[in-house]
């Protein structure tokens, strides 16, 4: 019996359709998973948080929204317009707004009473790298997950 | 051998290789510890430098956590408070040594501790490297045109005879800006004195000027270094207690990276991508990746005000005025971060017209640097094996 399948397989072509497929199959997966793990990925923001004086307040995840921690439920208010979402956070150092940019996955600190420069509101919008920070009011913005990736300027 | 047995062993050993790099996917070992399991921590602190200081680190478990919460409370926070104290150019009533030293009449031999000590000596071998374009001898300078503590707040009022109603939209008597600049080159006449009871430096005796009968004495501005000086230390702190693995920012201007324990695609393993704000944009325009090095930036869009289109901003040129010299900012990857801040206030003072800055980067070992020079528009130059993130023209050094 086996002896007649190996002399079938060694009298048959080089090639059958089916072994081309699985051939093909297994290069696919494998070329996939090499990409997987040996190319950078870009993702942009997942999410983010925002911390008082290094005590979070809350994280706001692009897939699923906006979770407040208990000890700040009063102190945040959402307001949605210009595509987006508006966080605004109170605490006892001041007052301090945020725009969340939901088709572009960003988030962008838009005011403050915190100083007369006003330094939080000039920061680059956070779309994967680095932090916001508005040191008067002790407001810090970080991608979750992770230290946020160094960032100099 | 058969085309089909070789089409097979092929297939075979891509599959392979692909499971093995899947397999080895889920551990993550960086200079031989797999820190897959690592945790990610970020400490803050505003209580310094009128900035953030942020320790990130990443640590094995909740035991070595604990450790760095301890040593956080321990000793960064104390060491910054120190540092901080040590470096302010005035404090009211005079606690630190900077302060002592410009309080000081001329000629007057100063008391300081250690880190003012080393300071000072770091901040004499670049003023002497850089011919002058670093400076710390600005303090009167930052104050005439309006850089120091009292202007920041609404508060302000005109109390120096030099003031004025809005230092923002008023520029300051000439007299003023060349006695100030006269003043700073006195700098180089400081002399540093150690021996069994202490540090000490001494004010040349020449180290005033006098304006319309009013004198004054040589005061040097540390704030810059400072941040550079406790980013160091603490980073070499952390080395010393065991975390190999994170990276320590004072006020995102002084950084020093170790490790990165996070996972890296692309053969990156342990490095972090660093990023540099792009001043015009938004966002960042250049991206490096390196580890365990210092990287300090300086620049005049940060800390400046403009008065008829031309920007003046917290860095004195030798000339007593705030530089303009088209470096809008300048980065600078070293093995210290107060050295490098010190080399990236000289290089913006230096400019990019004959290529000062960039041949003088390029003449320090073990350094890379990355700047925007602007004339009609801007252009990165760099020696830096980087990302050019925004599409800026760019001149290799």
């Amino acid at each position: 019996m086996s002896g007649k399948v190996f002399s079938r397989v060694r009298g048959g072509g080089f090639f059958k359709r089916a072994d081309i497929v699985v051939y093909a199959l297994i290069a696919v997966v494998a070329i996939v998973l090499l990409l997987v793990f040996l190319l950078p990925s870009d993702e942009g923001l997942s999410g983010f948080e925002i911390t008082y004086d290094g005590a979070t307040v809350l994280t706001y995840d692009f897939d699923d929204g906006l979770m407040v921690k208990d000890a700040f439920r009063d102190a945040v208010v959402t307001t949605e317009g210009d595509g987006g979402l508006y966080l605004t956070v109170t605490t006892a150092d001041g007052v301090n707004t945020c725009f969340v940019d939901l088709g572009e996955r960003s988030v962008k600190m838009t005011d403050a009473d915190c100083s007369v420069s006003k330094d939080c509101t000039y920061m680059p919008a956070l779309d994967g790298d680095g932090a916001i920070v508005c040191v008067p009011n002790r407001i810090r913005i970080v991608p979750v997950g992770g230290i946020s990736a160094p960032v100099t300027g | 051998m058969s085309k089909k047995r070789t089409a097979f062993i092929l297939t075979a050993l891509l599959a392979l290789v692909a499971v093995v790099i899947s397999a080895a996917g889920c551990s993550y070992v960086v200079d031989g510890v797999d820190v897959s399991g690592y945790i990610p921590v970020t400490l803050t602190t505003y209580a310094r430098f009128d900035c953030e200081t942020a320790v990130n680190v990443y640590v094995a478990d909740d035991g070595e956590k604990e450790r760095l919460f301890a040593l956080w409370n321990d000793e960064i926070l104390p060491l910054l408070a120190e540092v901080e104290t040590s470096l302010s150019c005035y404090s009211d009533p005079i606690e630190g040594a900077i302060a002592r030293f410009n309080a000081a009449a001329p000629g007057e031999r100063v008391r300081l501790d250690e880190c003012a000590y080393e300071a000072i000596e770091m901040c004499l071998r670049v003023y002497r490297e850089t011919d002058g374009a670093f400076n710390p001898a600005t303090a009167r300078s930052l104050d005439l045109w309006g850089f120091t503590d009292r202007f920041l707040s609404d508060g302000y009022a005109p109390v120096e005879a030099y003031d004025r109603a809005d230092p923002h939209t008023q520029l300051p008597e000439p007299k003023y800006i060349s006695a100030f600049a006269e003043l700073a080159e006195k700098f180089g006449g400081v002399t540093l004195q150690e021996d069994e009871s202490g540090f000490y430096a001494i004010k040349p005796e020449d180290g005033s000027v006098t304006v319309d009968g009013a004198d004054y004495s040589l005061a040097l501005e540390l704030g810059g270094i400072g941040k550079g000086i406790a980013a160091d230390e603490i980073a070499s702190l952390l080395v010393e207690r065991g975390f190999k693995y994170g990276y320590v920012s004072v006020g995102g201007s002084s950084l020093v990276m170790l490790a990165n324990a996070a996972r890296m695609t692309g053969g990156n393993t342990g490095l972090f991508d660093v990023s540099v704000v792009d001043p015009y944009k938004g966002g960042h325009y250049y991206r490096h990746y390196c580890r365990d090095i210092a990287v300090s930036t300086s620049g005049n869009y940060r800390n400046s005000y403009s008065i008829d289109g031309r920007v003046y901003s917290h860095i004195i040129g030798r000339d007593g005025v705030p530089y303009d010299t088209g470096v809008v900012t300048a980065s600078l990857f070293g093995p210290s971060a107060a050295l490098c801040d010190a080399y990236t206030t000289a290089m913006c003072v230096m400019g990019m017209a004959d290529g000062e800055a960039a041949a003088f980067a390029s003449k320090l070992k073990n350094y890379g640097y990355v700047l925007i020079y602007e004339t009609n528009e801007p252009t990165i130059h760099t020696n830096l094996s980087g990302e050019n993130l925004r599409g800026y023209a760019e001149v290799r050094g």
